[in-house]
């Protein structure tokens, strides 16, 4: 990729020989603006949760490192009007259409009548006012829980491979059976770690209950962090209490969080990684046939559409409303394409989510998925090829497994055909990982993706406000939110900039990034491993945080 | 009689007389094994004697004791080969072969293959199982959810009370435990525990997992025996009540003891 930033770079500089700074008039310049005055120190030791908008805020203005849009749209946009409506196809679990931060800003087809049973439009989808659901029935009914693809493939090659005798087999038997034992390896662990998991929180919950027990005794009620520090044990259990007691205080650990995190547990096992489980009854599709693309029903919110809201708000919530959060784009529809439930998405559906947002007018296709597997990966290619030629650009989430992407597989992917091996690429491709609002060595989401090859750019993810159902808006992490602040800023480049193609767009996005040369951060890692430092630089293509301010100086020069 | 009948006769007494006491021996021996081979399968013994030296090795996987990490490692490796699960159970079946020589194992052999012990056994063996350790996560968590009845926690507790299963594992730990220990003292250059000192650790380790391991016995009873019907259950505990069952659970246990012993003599061997 980085190959690809280079080879784009000194095509646009080619064909927009003008685009040295001596040559442009100071009319044509956007000149950022410095703060008046020094701002106050923030003190991020100390603080515990940033600004709601934090993500959208100026370093030099604010200290926190978001991407600048909010001056953008004081010193730049004020002045201007957008040129066209640019639609965000949000390929998700659900959308609620009827948030009152999100109404006014979802797409609508036009050509399509409400609930009248007709497909008016002879797009292949009834009632496709708002987008489509490719994971429901026709009756109406939605898939919520579904397997992880480890689980689908296990479930297909165990009872093959269970007891097979390998001896006689043919160097092709032999590498599907490695590929049978790389699964059975990852299943066997995902099965035995969520039960360590599980162990574990049922330990710490009852430690928390005895600890806050006997402390509770010792000071007669309630007790704050400073009394907890302050108390000296004098014996054996009342040390433990403090120990217990003092970690959970610190990691934010009440009940809540422990019955949250159990109920995900209990799902993933009930429904996750149960080889015998699946809805697709209620789809009702010919799973088998991969290249059947119409099924589905048009509820795009589904049963459960907090993550999917989620995205949609930061990407596109109305602005300037004095409702809840701004979206980082003006001008913007939402489209919502319902392809994800709780569990991994599968390949057919993703594709034709795909091809769906293409084929109704999508910009931009918002992907804040992934998965480690992807068994059907050639319907997909297919799907991010007619995409890239039909000149819509995606952006999809690197992924929250603190992994190094350019080693570890992630799909959906832009690269054609096996994931290491593949040799062509999709053109209009922006894979992101996410950032934090934390100055220092925590810069970058703990949980974050990265890869110098694969990833292409940061954008914030920690902490991220926005819309969820029902007009509540709640913080949420993961490259999952980062996703969309990417999305957001190239719809208002688009909509700001109607003449820039899509892969102008996506180029001014990656030369635009803020960078941090000198930025020593704590790489990514798993629980188990021991935290390593290293660059900032190394962990994504472009080495920096998407940044809308200096995005519009770079699109300001290239449009003229 | 010719000579020929006679020394026929002869051979033939001889042949039974030399065979005899070995087929004799033999036959019970076979029977015996095949005992113990369907006692571990039906009971799941091979992944409860993994249980002890498992939770042991997580304790010491963290270095505790800050030896040098590679020592540590070492230690860690050494521990894992001579508590082996195939060589426990290879020397857990030799020891409680020897103690089968006793006058229940047509009783046992009866139990195990009756319909209400094999429900309780099939469930015993799931537990074990990766799809075992998937719904064991589902189970407890609808079990937070949804209580179980007072009766069936009875009659649970009735049935851990009735085995000495939870007494005997405290003893295997301690006796994985004071392994390690004298292993530590082995490796370490700045720790060196004296035999009273490790006597006094064991002693102490004991006395914190004796409280709990009665009601940890009874919660993992809970969770394995969850779909088996009360009336399966009751006859389960029926029998290890019975002077059949309460032989069988001291053979076990003194069986368990020696395997971990063996175990415990292979690993110090290996270090020194």
């Amino acid at each position: 990729m980085k190959m690809r930033i280079l080879l784009l770079s000194t095509f646009i500089l080619f064909m927009y020989g003008c685009s040295s700074t001596e040559q442009l008039s100071s009319t044509q310049q956007i000149i950022k603006p410095k703060p008046a005055q020094p701002t106050d120190t923030v003190d991020f030791s100390t603080l515990l949760e940033p600004p709601q908008d934090w993500h959208l805020l100026d370093e030099e203005f604010t200290q926190f490192r978001g991407i600048s849009s909010e001056l953008a749209y004081r010193d730049i946009l004020s002045k201007r009007s957008p040129q066209r409506q640019v639609i965000v196809a949000v390929i998700d679990g659900g959308v609620d259409i009827n948030h009152e931060d999100l109404k006014a800003n979802i797409w609508v087809n036009e050509d399509e009548v409400a609930d009248n049973g007709k497909d008016d439009d002879e797009n292949g989808y009834t009632d496709d006012v708002n987008g489509w659901n490719f994971i429901g029935g026709a009756d109406g009914k939605n898939v919520d829980n579904d397997t992880f693809e480890v689980t689908r493939i296990y479930a297909r090659l165990h009872p093959k491979y269970e007891n097979a005798d390998t001896t006689n087999f043919t160097a092709e038997e032999q590498a599907k059976y490695e590929r049978y034992k790389k699964v059975e390896n990852e299943y066997r662990y995902q099965i035995n770690n969520k039960l360590q998991q599980y162990n574990n929180i049922q330990s710490l919950e009852q430690s928390m209950q005895r600890g806050d027990e006997i402390l509770t005794d010792y000071f007669g009620g309630s007790y704050s962090y400073e009394e907890l520090q302050e108390l000296q044990a004098q014996d054996q259990e009342t040390a433990f209490a403090k120990n217990v007691m003092t970690y959970v205080q610190e990691n934010d650990i009440d009940s809540t969080l422990i019955a949250e995190q159990k109920k995900q547990l209990y799902e993933f096992m009930k429904y996750g990684y149960n080889p015998e489980f699946s809805p697709r009854d209620i789809v009702g599709d010919n799973y088998d046939d991969k290249s059947e693309r119409y099924y589905g029903n048009p509820d795009v919110a589904g049963p459960d559409a907090s993550h999917g809201t989620h995205v949609a708000g930061i990407a596109g919530a109305v602005r300037d409303n004095g409702l809840g959060m701004n979206g980082v784009a003006a001008n913007v529809l939402i489209m919502p394409v319902r392809a994800v439930p709780d569990g991994d998405e599968r390949d057919k559906d993703v594709a034709n989510a795909i091809r769906y947002a293409v084929d109704n007018g999508a910009h931009v296709i918002n992907m804040s998925f992934g998965k480690s597997y992807s068994p059907y990966k050639n319907v997909v290619d297919e799907a991010i090829q007619y995409a890239d030629e039909n000149g819509v650009l995606m952006v999809h989430a690197a992924g929250n497994s603190s992994e190094n992407t350019d080693e570890t597989e992630n799909y959906p992917t832009d690269t054609y055909g096996d994931y290491f091996e593949g040799t062509t690429t999709a053109n209009l491709w922006l894979s992101v990982g996410a950032s934090g609002w934390k100055p220092g060595d925590e810069f970058v989401g703990e949980f974050s993706n990265y890869g110098d090859q694969r990833v292409d750019l940061f954008a914030p993810g920690v902490d991220i406000y926005s819309t969820i159902p029902d007009n509540k808006y709640k913080r949420n992490q993961g490259t999952s939110m980062a996703a969309p602040v990417v999305s957001g800023t190239a719809a208002l480049l688009m909509a700001y900039y109607p003449d820039l193609t899509a892969a102008q767009v996506r180029s001014i996005i990656l030369e635009s990034v803020k960078t941090y040369p000198n930025l020593k951060i704590i790489i990514p890692h798993k629980a188990d491993a021991e935290p390593t430092e290293g660059s900032f630089e190394v962990l994504s293509v472009s080495d920096g945080v998407v940044n809308v301010y200096k995005a519009f100086q770079v699109a300001e020069k290239m449009s003229n | 009689m010719s000579l020929t009948t006679r020394a026929s006769l002869y051979f033939t007494v001889l042949l039974v007389t030399a065979i005899l006491p070995v087929s004799v021996f033999a036959q019970p021996t076979e029977r015996n094994s095949s005992l113990v081979e369907q006692l571990a399968q039906q009971i799941a013994l091979k992944h409860q004697l993994s249980e002890a030296p498992d939770e042991i090795l997580s304790q010491f996987v963290q270095n505790p004791l800050q030896l040098p990490a590679d020592k540590n490692e070492r230690m860690l490796e050494l521990f894992k080969d001579a508590y082996q699960n195939e060589k426990l159970l290879d020397d857990f079946k030799a020891a409680l072969q020897q103690e089968m020589e006793g006058q229940y194992k047509n009783e046992i052999s009866q139990w195990l293959n009756r319909e209400p012990t094999q429900m309780v056994t099939e469930a015993r063996q799931e537990f074990y199982t990766l799809q075992g350790k998937r719904k064991r996560v589902i189970t407890m968590y609808e079990m937070d959810q949804d209580q179980p009845s007072d009766e069936r926690k009875e009659l649970i507790s009735t049935l851990a009370n009735s085995s000495s299963a939870a007494e005997s594992s405290v003893e295997s730990s301690v006796i994985i435990l004071r392994s390690v220990i004298r292993t530590l003292s082995e490796l370490s250059e700045q720790r060196n525990f004296s035999e009273a000192q490790i006597n006094g650790i064991a002693n102490n380790f004991r006395s914190q997992i004796q409280a709990q391991a009665r009601r940890q016995s009874s919660d993992q009873l809970l969770l394995m025996y969850h779909n088996v019907p009360a009336p399966a259950l009751e006859d389960y505990a029926n029998f290890w009540q019975s002077d059949a069952g309460k032989w069988l659970d001291k053979a076990i246990s003194q069986s368990m003891q020696t395997t971990y012993e063996a175990a415990s003599e292979r690993f110090l061997k290996s270090v020194k």
